[in-house]
C-alpha cells in the first residue's frame, strides 16, 4: 500500500531512489531562469517588507516562505533533476526463485488458505503474476527447497511435504548453482521457519561478499488465532527399566486461555501417564509435570500428546516425540554401613524387588569385622572397603551410612570424593552418629564433596542432639523425581507432611551455594534444617540425607501395611543416584533423529577402569540398521578432548538404528556402550508454525534485498531490476514531471493565497 | 547370582578369625563375669514400658508382654528371663559389635516391654518372647502381630519345651500367619543367620539354671525324651527372609540372664548362647 502511494506520488518505486544517483542538467535557459527567479525572490522579499502597515511580521514571514518555496520548486524543475540508475538489461540476467516446499506451507493461515497456495498462485504457471513479472525482466531459475534443494521446472510440482526447512542450505545451493552467471538477485518465498541447526549467518556471509541481494516473501500469519503446541519436553536419553519418570512438558497456545487440556504420555502407543493443565493467558507457557513409568526395555519412542482442540489451525504440533533408551541392567550400588542398625535393613528391603538395582552392603559389625550382603562372589569386598579406584569405581553409586571418616585412609577419602568428581558416580551420605561432622568428616575431601557445609571443628565423638522432625518438600522438592511419594505433586507434598516423625543427630551448617535442598525438617521447637540436599560435584552428583530412621515410614503404627512410601522413596532415591552415571564406554549420537539418508555422527568417551581418559584405544561402533543389516564404523580419537572418539555413518531407511560401541586396548576389552538414533521425517515444521518474519527480514536486510508480504510482493520484480547487479544499463529517470512536484507547487501557491485571505492581505 | 557373606565362613583363614572371635566372647564375658558387670536374674521386676518419646532410635531389645493361657513347668510366662536376659545380651552386643546400644545413667542398656496392642510395638523392629508355649493371642493381638511381621518386624521366641508347648505355640501362631502361606521350617546351619558374626555350628540346648543345678549339668533336655533335640525353626516371608525365629527345646536367653551366677553354667552355655543371640540380632538388623 505504501509502495503504491509512493509510486503514485513520485512516479517510481522507492528502489529507484535508493539505488539512483541524483543529477541536474541545467542549461543556459535554466540558469537564466534561475537568475530571474532569484530576482523575483528578492522582489518578493522587498515587496513584503514594504507592506509593513498592512500586516504583522509573522504573516509577512509566512507568506515570504511560501512564495520562496513555490519558486524553489519551479527552480528545481528548471534544473532538470534526473535519477541515474543501473537497471538490469531485460532477459540478460538471471533471477533465482527459491520456493519453500516444506510441510509448514500446508498450514492454512494465508487468508484461510494454505500458504502453499500463494506459491502456486504466483508461480504455478507462466502467466502467474509474480512469475510473469520476473520472467518479463529476467531469466528465471526456480528452485524448491525443504530439507534438500533442487531445480524445479514448475511450481506446480511442489507437494509441500518436506520435513525440514533449511534456509541457509537453500541459499547456499542456489548461489553455487548460479555461480558464473549474471545474477540480479534471489527471490526467497517461505514462511521463514528454519528448522535446521545450521547458522544462518554462515549462509549470508558469501551473499554479502558477492553483494547478491535476496528478496524474501514471508507467507503466513505472524500469529495463529487458535493453536495448542507441545512446546518442548525434558526427557533423559537413557533410563533404567521400571523407572518412575517425572517428565516436564511445556505447553503453549493461542486462543484457548482458561481451557483445561490433558497431556498424555504414550510409550509405543500405550498411555503411560496423563496430567491435566489449565491453559494460562495467550503466549504464556504452561509447564506440566507428567508421571510415567518406563516399563518396557529397549529403545522406546515416547509421544507427548494433547488432543486437537476445536477449530485448531495446526494439530500436528500437539504431539512431540522422544527416543528414550530404557536399560534393563543391574546397577551396582555399594552401601557401606559402619554399624548394625535398622536403617540399612529397611533400605535393603525397600529395593529388594527392584530388578535393576543391586545393593551391595558392606556392614562393619565389629572392629575389622564386616558382613557382606548382595555380593557377586566371595571375593567381592573381601578386604573391606575398596582400596583402589579401579575397585571402587566399578560401582555406579556409593552410599555412606553411619561410618566415621577415621575408618578410611586418607587416600580412600580422596577416592570417595573422586568417585563423584571424576568417575561421575552418585554419592549419598546418610545421617547417623558417625556421619557428617559428627563422623569427623570436617576438613576431609568428602566434606568438600558434600552439598551441605559441615563444621570442621566438630569432633567425631560429639553427636548432636536428637532432632525429631516433620518433613516438607521445598519448591524444588515438590517437582523432583526423587521426592515424589504420591500420585500428584499436591498429594506428594501432603503425604510428606503426614509422614511420622523422623530423627537426625546431625546438624549441618547449611546448604552450599550451588546445592538444591529438596526436603526440610522442622523440629518440635519450630527450627528448620535441610534434610535432603544435592548438588553436582564434578561429573557426578552428591546427595546428603541427614535422617537416621526413615524406616519409620515403613514400620510406624500409623503407616498402613500396603503403604509404599518407604519403598518408593528409596527406590527413587537409589535410581536417581545411578541415573546418568557414565560407564567405561559412553556412546552417543550427536542428534536424536536424522532424516533418512543423512549422516549420523557417533561419539564415544573412553576411559579405563580407574576412569582415566584413553586416547589410544581401539574403538568400533557396530551399527545395526532397522532391517537388521550391520555395519562396523571405526571411531577415531578426535584430538579435541582426551578420551573423545568420533565417527559417522549414513542412515538409509527410516527406523531405529542401534549403535553398539566396543572398546579395547592392547587386545584387552575395556567395555562397551550402546546408543540409539532414529531416522525419520521430523514434525519440526509444525512447531512454532507462525510466519517467521525476523529471519526473512534479516536475510533481506543483510544482503541488500527487501522483505515483502504477499500483499506487497507485486512490485518485487521491478525492485530486483534496479538491484544493480548482473548485466545492467544506465537509465535516467527525470524527476521534474513527478506528480508530487505539481502537487507541491499547487499546494504552496494555494496555501499562500489562502493565508493571504485569512489575514486580510489579499 | 548375589549372596550374603559374613567374613569368616569361607576360608580357613576366616574360620580361624571366627574362632578367635568366639574365644573373645568367652574372654570378654569371663572378664566381665569376674567384675560383676552383668546382672543376676533374681527377683520380680515390673515391666519397663517405653516412654512416649524414646530418647533415640538406636537398637533396643523389646520383649513382648502377652497373656498366658496355660502353664509350663518352670515357666514364667512373658516374664521368663526378664529383664536380665535382654540386659546382659545388650551389654554383650555393645561390647562385641559396633551396634550403638543406648545406656542409661546407671549403665543399664535401654530395653523395653511392649504389648502387641501398643503402637510402641512398631518402634521395635526386633522383639523377643519367652515361654511361648503358654501364649494366648486374641484376634486383635494376632492381627497386630501379623501386621508387625509383614511390615518388617522380627520376632524371636525362645524357651519353650516339648511337644505340647510346640503344638500350643504353633496353634497360636497359625492365627497370625496361616501355615499354608507361611509354613514353619527347620533352619539349616548353612543359613546366613548362623554366620552373621560368629559361626554357629549347632543349635545349643541350654537349660534353665535351676534344672542345670538339679542335674549337675549332665542333662540338658528339660522334658526328657520329648525335648531331646533343640531346634531352630523359622517362618520366612516371600523373599525367604526369616520373620519369626523359634528356638525350641532350649532356653537360649537363660545363658544370658544367668551368665553371672555360676562359672560352670557360664562356660557350658553362655559363649554359644551369646554367639547365637548376637547372630540373630545382627540378622534381624540386616535382613
Amino acid at each position: 500500500m505504501l509502495d503504491a502511494i509512493f509510486q503514485a506520488l513520485f512516479g517510481y518505486r522507492p528502489v529507484v531512489f535508493q539505488q539512483g544517483e541524483l543529477r541536474f542538467d541545467a542549461g543556459v535557459g535554466a540558469l537564466v531562469a534561475a537568475g530571474l527567479a532569484a530576482a523575483v525572490m528578492v522582489a518578493a522579499i522587498v515587496t513584503y517588507r514594504s507592506v509593513r502597515a498592512k500586516g504583522r511580521l509573522r504573516d509577512r514571514l509566512v507568506l515570504t516562505v511560501l512564495r520562496m518555496a513555490a519558486l524553489a520548486v519551479v527552480l528545481f524543475c528548471l534544473f532538470r533533476p534526473t535519477l541515474v540508475v543501473r537497471a538490469a538489461v531485460p532477459q540478460q540476467n538471471v533471477v533465482a526463485v527459491l520456493l519453500d516446499d516444506s510441510r509448514s506451507m500446508q498450514i492454512p493461515d494465508w487468508d484461510g488458505r494454505p500458504r502453499g497456495e500463494f506459491i502456486k498462485q504466483q508461480f504455478g504457471a507462466p502467466e502467474s503474476a509474480l512469475l510473469k513479472a520476473l520472467s518479463d525482466r529476467f531469466l528465471v531459475r526456480v528452485f524448491r527447497f525443504s530439507s534438500t534443494a533442487g531445480r524445479l521446472e514448475s511450481a506446480g510440482g511442489l507437494t509441500f511435504n518436506g520435513s525440514q526447512t533449511r534456509l541457509g542450505a537453500a541459499l547456499d545451493g542456489a548461489r553455487e548453482e548460479l555461480a558464473g552467471l549474471p545474477v540480479s538477485g534471489i527471490v526467497l518465498v517461505s514462511d521463514g521457519a528454519d528448522t535446521s541447526e545450521a547458522s544462518l549467518s554462515d549462509a549470508l556471509l558469501p551473499l554479502k561478499a558477492d553483494k547478491l541481494p535476496v528478496y524474501t516473501v514471508g507467507v503466513g500469519s505472524a500469529r495463529l488465532p487458535r493453536d495448542v503446541q507441545i512446546d518442548r519436553v525434558s526427557t533423559p536419553r537413557s533410563v533404567l527399566k521400571d523407572a518412575s519418570l517425572l517428565l516436564d512438558v511445556v505447553v503453549t497456545h493461542t486462543g484457548y486461555a482458561g481451557r483445561t487440556v490433558t497431556v498424555d504420555v504414550e510409550d509405543e502407543g500405550r498411555i503411560i501417564g496423563s496430567e491435566q493443565v489449565r491453559l494460562p493467558a495467550d503466549g504464556t507457557p504452561a509447564t506440566v509435570h507428567v508421571r510415567a513409568a518406563a516399563s518396557e526395555a529397549g529403545p522406546r519412542l515416547f509421544k507427548f500428546r494433547v488432543a486437537p482442540q476445536p477449530d485448531e489451525v495446526v494439530a500436528q504440533n500437539n504431539v512431540r516425540e522422544a527416543l528414550i533408551q530404557v536399560r534393563d541392567v543391574h546397577e551396582k550400588i555399594l552401601y557401606f554401613e559402619g554399624e548394625p542398625r535398622f536403617e540399612m535393613k529397611f533400605v535393603r528391603r525397600a529395593v529388594a524387588d527392584d530388578q535393576n538395582l543391586q545393593l551391595v552392603v558392606l556392614q562393619r559389625t565389629a572392629d575389622n569385622k564386616f558382613l557382606r550382603l548382595g555380593v557377586d562372589g566371595p571375593d567381592e569386598l573381601f578386604g573391606g572397603f575398596p582400596k583402589t579406584r579401579e575397585d571402587l569405581f566399578s560401582y555406579r553409586a556409593l552410599v555412606l551410612g553411619s561410618i566415621e571418616a577415621g575408618a578410611f585412609t586418607g587416600d580412600q577419602l580422596q577416592m570417595i570424593a573422586e568417585f563423584a568428581d571424576r568417575r561421575g558416580g552418585g554419592l549419598l551420605m546418610l545421617g547417623g552418629a558417625r556421619s557428617f561432622a559428627e563422623g569427623g568428616y570436617g576438613g576431609t575431601p568428602v566434606a568438600d564433596a558434600l552439598p551441605l557445609a559441615i563444621d570442621p571443628r566438630t569432633r567425631a565423638t560429639e553427636p548432636s542432639d536428637l532432632a525429631r522432625m516433620l518433613l516438607a518438600p521445598t519448591r524444588a522438592g515438590q517437582t523432583h523425581a526423587a521426592t515424589q511419594i504420591a500420585a500428584s505433586e499436591a498429594a506428594s507434598a501432603n503425604r510428606w507432611r503426614e509422614l511420622p516423625q523422623v530423627t537426625s543427630v546431625n546438624a549441618p551448617l547449611g546448604p552450599k551455594p550451588a546445592a538444591t535442598v529438596l526436603l526440610t525438617g522442622t523440629d518440635e521447637r519450630g527450627r528448620s534444617q535441610p534434610v535432603l540436599a544435592w548438588h553436582q560435584y564434578g561429573r557426578g552428583k552428591v546427595v546428603a540425607l541427614t535422617l537416621q530412621d526413615t524406616w519409620q515410614w515403613q514400620m510406624h503404627a500409623s503407616v498402613p501395611l500396603d503403604d509404599q512410601t518407604h519403598e518408593n522413596f528409596w527406590r527413587q532415591m537409589l535410581r536417581w543416584l545411578v541415573d546418568g552415571v557414565p560407564g567405561v564406554v559412553e556412546a552417543r549420537t550427536t542428534t536424536e533423529r536424522v532424516e533418512p539418508g543423512e549422516p549420523v555422527t557417533v561419539e564415544a568417551t573412553i576411559v579405563d577402569k580407574s576412569y582415566v581418559e584413553l586416547n589410544d584405544a581401539s574403538v568400533t561402533a557396530r551399527v545395526t540398521r532397522p532391517n537388521g543389516a550391520t555395519l562396523d564404523v571405526p571411531l577415531e580419537w578426535t584430538g579435541e578432548r582426551d578420551g573423545l572418539y568420533r565417527g559417522t555413518f549414513v542412515s538409509t531407511e527410516a527406523g531405529t538404528y542401534e549403535v553398539a560401541v566396543d572398546s579395547s586396548r592392547s587386545s584387552a576389552i575395556l567395555g562397551s556402550g550402546v546408543a540409539y538414533v532414529r531416522a525419520g521425517p521430523s514434525d519440526a515444521e509444525y512447531f512454532d508454525p507462525t510466519m517467521h518474519e525476523g529471519p526473512l527480514r534479516r536475510i533481506a536486510e543483510d544482503t541488500g534485498g527487501r522483505f515483502y508480504t504477499p500483499e506487497t510482493a507485486a512490485g518485487m520484480a521491478e525492485d530486483v531490476r534496479y538491484a544493480g547487479r548482473g548485466v545492467t544499463s544506465v537509465e535516467e529517470r527525470e524527476l521534474w514531471n513527478m506528480p508530487i512536484i505539481l502537487i507541491a507547487l499547487v499546494g504552496l501557491i494555494s496555501a499562500e493565497w489562502a493565508y493571504r485571505r485569512a489575514v486580510g492581505l489579499s | 547370582m548375589t549372596g550374603s557373606v559374613a567374613d569368616g565362613s569361607h576360608t580357613a583363614r576366616r574360620a580361624k578369625a571366627c574362632a578367635a572371635l568366639a574365644a573373645a566372647v568367652v574372654a570378654t564375658a569371663a572378664g566381665v563375669f569376674a567384675q560383676v558387670d552383668v546382672f543376676r536374674g533374681d527377683g520380680f521386676f515390673a515391666p519397663r514400658f517405653p516412654p512416649a518419646l524414646r530418647a533415640d532410635r538406636a537398637f533396643s531389645f523389646c520383649r513382648l508382654l502377652y497373656t498366658s493361657v496355660r502353664r509350663e513347668p518352670s515357666g514364667g510366662g512373658w516374664r521368663t528371663d526378664y529383664p536380665y536376659g535382654e540386659i546382659n545380651l545388650m551389654i554383650r552386643l555393645s561390647e562385641l559389635t559396633k551396634t550403638p546400644v543406648p545406656f542409661e545413667g546407671n549403665r543399664q542398656p535401654m530395653h523395653y516391654v511392649v504389648r502387641l496392642t501398643s503402637d510402641a510395638l512398631f518402634e521395635c523392629p526386633f522383639t523377643m518372647a519367652s515361654d511361648v508355649g503358654t501364649i494366648g493371642l486374641s484376634p486383635a493381638e494376632a492381627e497386630r502381630l501379623r501386621l508387625y511381621l509383614l511390615k518388617g518386624g522380627f520376632l524371636w521366641v525362645d524357651d519353650f519345651w516339648g511337644t505340647r508347648a510346640w503344638d500350643h505355640w504353633t496353634r497360636e501362631l497359625a492365627k497370625v500367619l496361616p501355615p499354608a502361606d507361611y509354613p514353619v521350617e527347620d533352619v539349616p546351619l548353612t543359613d546366613p543367620i548362623f554366620s552373621s558374626q560368629f559361626v554357629v555350628t549347632g543349635v545349643p540346648q541350654i537349660t534353665n539354671i535351676g534344672f542345670w543345678r538339679r542335674t549337675g549339668g549332665r542333662e540338658t533336655s528339660e522334658r526328657g525324651a520329648d525335648s531331646r533335640d533343640a531346634h531352630f525353626r523359622a517362618i520366612r516371608d516371600g523373599h525367604g527372609r526369616i520373620m519369626v525365629a523359634m528356638t525350641h527345646n532350649t532356653d537360649v536367653a537363660d545363658s544370658w540372664e544367668r551368665e553371672g551366677e555360676d562359672p560352670g553354667f557360664f562356660y557350658q552355655f553362655s559363649p554359644n548362647g551369646y554367639a547365637l543371640g548376637i547372630n540373630v540380632l545382627l540378622y534381624a538388623m540386616t535382613h
